[in-house]
């Protein structure tokens, strides 16, 4: 098999120059600005301010994905076969409803911490998800299969998109928030996305929709 | 004394999950294993991109352009599901047609 | 103490490699997913040990659970065994 030998050397050699490379060339990145200017983004943590403030159009577009990814998924044709869940086992159903404030209360506390520590909207959102698929899995479904929990997946890009059109209605540039409203804006963004992560990605791993 | 070299090998491992989830990508015939190969390839980027060469933590912006794309990987990987789901149904076979002989 | 860390790092390091080389070896469809879930599983750990607090958080949920949940309905789905 010449083609894989080829492949192969190819693929130490890339590795190779890697490790060369990475010793080799003072990398720089781009830290120390985010430092210099962590005091004006509103939050102490440097991730979150990289995320909500100072590249907060990069997760504009990344929740726009989430949203046409959904989008996507539930395009496609309703599967053929019907879905009747399993009779969920001893242990989901003991332990669901016990985990469920527990999840909800370490979703909140992630989405508020995310100012100052590791935390913020998409480990909040990824936690909802997972308590989400864990209620599917459980007992009846949590029902946000319709209406309702299209409109919360998609409040996350639309909420975004509304606070970026009003800074820039009111004369500052899209998404470069006041001075006075950074803390509060970038919670609320967060807090929106946080449900709307939840959901998108509760649905997307359900497989989008299904016939009854 | 770890002061680079163990990050230094996170990164390399990063690149070699890279390129074995690339061959993976193309030389598999089940669709399955593409899917699994395009998520674990994610991954490999992701550890490359985060090597701090003095030791510490990861850059924050590396970091929130990994975040990012933990995020992303996942609903990527969940749209990639549903089309296999569905080319599954529809052809009745999960692999992509010039790939499966006989 | 230190070599302790460093080992621990090496070794960590060496299963992350081994696991995805071996999910990616094509020869089953569970072996896959179940050894994407030891990968994902071990990618948090990576990156608690590289200080990515943030990361960690979220590939704990996502890279494990979710993905996984996800893979094992598409496993099902292709097995035609949605009904209970």
């Amino acid at each position: 098999m010449g083609a894989r030998a080829v492949l192969a050397v190819l693929a130490i050699a890339l590795t190779g120059w890697l490790a060369v490379h990475l010793t080799s060339t003072p990398v720089a990145g781009l830290g120390q600005q985010v430092d210099a200017h962590l005091h004006a983004s509103g939050v102490a943590s440097p991730i979150t301010a990289v995320l909500l403030n100072f590249r907060a159009l990069d997760t504009l577009y990344e929740v726009s994905v989430l949203a046409v990814a959904l989008i996507a998924t539930l395009s496609l044709e309703p599967t053929r076969q019907p879905r009747v869940p399993p009779s969920p086992g001893p242990l989901l159903v003991w332990l669901v409803p016990r985990l469920t404030p527990v999840m909800l209360l370490l979703a909140g506390y992630l989405w508020w911490a995310g100012s100052t520590r590791p935390g913020g909207a998409f480990q909040a959102g990824a936690t909802i998800a997972g308590l989400l698929l864990l209620l599917a899995l459980k007992g009846p479904d949590p029902g946000l299969q319709g209406r309702g929990g299209h409109a919360l997946a998609m409040a996350g890009p639309l909420w975004f998109l509304l606070v970026g059109s009003a800074t820039a209605l009111a004369g500052s540039a899209f998404l470069q928030y006041p001075d006075a409203w950074v803390k509060t804006l970038i919670l609320t963004v967060e807090g929106v996305l946080t449900a709307a992560i939840g959901v998108t990605l509760a649905l997307l791993a359900g497989g989008g929709r299904r016939q009854a | 004394m770890s002061g680079a070299e163990v990050p230094l090998a996170y990164a390399l491992v990063g690149m070699v999950v890279l390129v074995r989830a690339l061959y993976a990508l193309f030389v598999r015939p089940h669709l399955l294993h593409k899917l699994v190969a395009g998520n674990l390839a994610a991954s490999g980027v992701f550890l490359v991109i985060t090597y701090a060469p003095d030791g510490g933590p990861p850059d924050p912006v590396a970091q929130a352009l990994v975040l990012t794309g933990i995020v992303v990987s996942v609903a990527v990987t969940a749209y990639g599901a549903a089309l296999l789901a569905r080319l599954n149904e529809t052809s009745g076979k999960p692999y992509l047609e010039h790939d499966h002989e006989a | 103490m230190a070599a302790v860390s460093a080992a621990f790092d090496l070794v960590l390091a060496a299963l992350l490699a081994l696991t995805a080389w071996l999910a990616l070896d094509g020869r089953g469809l569970i072996r896959t997913v179940m050894l994407a879930l030891a990968f994902g599983l071990l990618l948090t750990l990576a990156w608690v040990r590289l200080g990515a607090a943030d990361l960690a958080l979220a590939e704990a949920v996502l890279g494990t659970g979710v993905t996984v949940v996800l893979l094992i309905e598409l496993l099902a789905r292709l097995r035609g065994k949605t009904r209970g």
